[in-house]
């Protein structure tokens, strides 16, 4: 306990000597269990079960070293135990995102070929399919602490593929990104959680060395970067995780106090509305955001540092691991910035894109050469597609975008092509550019004004088909042709 | 429950987690576009909703939910 923390940089590490020694007795994590109750577990007995899993893994697979693991479901504490118990078995796991429709999920998963995928068994709308598809190779996620605990090793190399994420392509197939334990666990090393700026506002306030736990809590899902990397940086400082639910963000939040919360723009949103309105009951003890995967507007981010709460950015992608930018800085000039330079990361900018290398780097797209040598250059730079500037103290801030992907509020990325591609199912539609308009995915269509009421139509039902965050809310009707450049590409700003 | 009182409560739970005034709000109304509604914001509201019909939604019915009539087709079956 306290502000001191205990950087180690491999998993095994953080479980054989954070999880099991130095935090053993603390809350390690909290979830809502079946019973509707708040069950705790310390991270002695979230060790145990991480190594339970182990255990059940090798029952399944044999010798589980490099074997591909699928992790298919909502945040659950099996799902976190998994997560670290596939790293500790020096397997390569894939969580996927199960908001997806079933043409990608399956996509994804015949690219992958996994040799097992551990799920929830919930009703989604592709689990016919799956059964039929993947049947022989599910096992439900519940079941991976129910087995005798297992001797842990030391990775055979850190630096190995570990984990596979995937990402939204600018043509529409999503990418594997490839990265390995190391690329995470530096940066917790390194500290992208700003653990010091935090320990300094503790101090401030009061909190004291002997009794100081951050409780940490996060809606987000475990397949994305932001959440799986603060699984794996809290226990460095003995911080606990609450697991909440978007579906039930405020109860959850209720039953299980947190200081610290991750946060995307739309989130940040709805707390500063809590905030303005005088409706701190709503959001417990809560003072420090951890802000991340999409632009947050400064009007907002001031309006909470103004109440007290402390922001902390980070800007990165999958394809950086959990590297990137950090900012920490509360002042009116800098708190809507990308942020400052982290020590395991290097950086420029190229004709004003921002290009980044480093240990954090992805090891490339899975089987994917083409789309990696498009992103990283020869000499190891990731072009991030997004525009910078830096200014003269050190904070970058980002300008705009070279690739052609909506990034929205919920940190969502989407492809412009892939509901164009949807969009192109209507036959009133004579052609469509899709693009962020304001905070909202739009299209400018252009169709015969007497068909515009049946284009309509067409996307309140196409709309019905997908994820609350992929649909299409603003649109704009043209008579004449969409504008094109010189070379006749539709043109998207 | 009929379809007036239903709607009668989304509207003060619509007042209450977006701050969208009465009048605004009509069974047209389409969620994230008249009332431009983040996803984050429609889960809090299905969340009040579940909370005040005692009811639990399932996960693959929140895609039917486009518009404010959407939500009350759904609610009158379960609590109508």
């Amino acid at each position: 306990m306290g502000f001191e923390g205990h950087r180690v940089d491999t998993v095994y590490r953080l479980i054989t000597e954070n999880m099991e020694q130095i935090y053993a007795d603390l809350p390690g994590l909290r979830y809502r269990g079946a019973d509707e109750k708040i069950v705790t577990v310390t991270f002695g007995e979230y060790a145990q079960d991480i190594r339970r899993c182990v255990g059940y893994i090798t029952q399944k697979l044999g010798d589980p070293r490099r074997k591909k693991v699928c992790l298919l479901g909502q945040n659950s504490y099996p799902y976190a135990v998994a997560i670290l118990g596939l790293l500790a078995a020096d397997c390569i796991q894939i969580p996927l995102n199960q908001y997806k429709r079933w043409e990608e999920l399956s996509y994804e998963l015949d690219l992958v070929e996994p040799d097992l995928i551990l799920w929830d068994g919930a009703s989604y709308p592709w689990r016919d399919q799956l059964l039929a598809r993947w049947g022989g190779k599910l096992l439900p996620l519940e079941e991976c602490t129910q087995a005798p605990p297992a001797q842990l090793h030391e990775a055979e190399d850190p630096r190995a593929l570990s984990m596979i994420m995937f990402t939204s392509g600018t043509t529409g197939r999503s990418k594997g990104v490839m990265l390995n334990q190391w690329s995470i666990m530096i940066t917790g090393r390194d500290s992208i959680c700003s653990w010091e700026v935090a320990v300094e506002r503790a101090k401030e306030m009061g909190c004291k060395d002997e009794t100081f736990q951050l409780n940490h809590f996060s809606t987000l899902p475990l397949f994305h970067i932001a959440a799986y990397a603060n699984l794996l940086h809290w226990p460095l400082y003995g911080a606990a995780t609450n697991l909440g639910d978007a579906r039930s963000f405020y109860q959850d939040l209720a039953d299980m106090p947190s200081e610290s919360m991750a946060v995307v723009p739309a989130i940040a949103e709805m707390l500063r509305r809590d905030i303005l309105r005088n409706r701190r009951d709503k959001i417990g003890p809560l003072w420090i955001l951890m802000c991340s995967s999409a632009a947050f507007s400064r009007e907002t981010l001031l309006d909470l540092s103004h109440h007290g709460i402390l922001i902390i950015q980070n800007y990165g992608m999958t394809e950086t691991g959990s590297g990137g930018l950090v900012n920490e800085a509360q002042d009116e000039k800098h708190i809507a910035a990308a942020g400052h330079t982290i020590p395991c990361m290097e950086y420029k900018l190229e004709d004003g894109e921002l290009c980044m290398k480093g240990e954090c780097l992805m090891l490339g797209y899975y089987r994917n050469p083409e789309a990696t040598a498009e992103a990283v250059d020869a000499e190891g730079w990731l072009h991030t597609g997004d525009l910078a500037r830096v200014d003269e103290d050190g904070y970058y801030t980002i300008t705009g975008r070279k690739k052609n992907l909506i990034i929205l509020d919920s940190g969502e990325n989407v492809s412009p092509e892939e509901l164009e591609g949807l969009l192109a199912g209507c036959e009133a539609i004579r052609e469509c550019v899709v693009k962020a308009k304001g905070k909202k995915i739009g299209a400018d269509i252009c169709c015969e004004p007497g068909r515009q009421e049946e284009v309509r139509a067409y996307i309140t039902q196409f709309n019905r088909t997908l994820p609350l965050y992929k649909r299409i809310t603003a649109v704009d009707f043209s008579e004449g042709p969409l504008p094109r450049n010189a070379t006749g590409k539709l043109l998207r700003t | 429950m009929n379809r007036t009182e239903i709607m009668a409560q989304i509207v003060g739970i619509l007042e209450d987690v977006a701050e969208i005034s009465p009048d605004e709000v009509t069974e047209d109304s389409v969620l994230m576009d008249d009332l431009d509604l983040s996803s984050m914001e429609i889960l809090t509201i299905v969340a009040d909703l579940e909370e005040t019909f005692g009811i639990r939604i399932p996960e693959k019915e929140l895609r039917s939910f486009v518009t404010i009539s959407d939500l009350i087709d759904y609610l009158s079956t379960r609590v109508g």
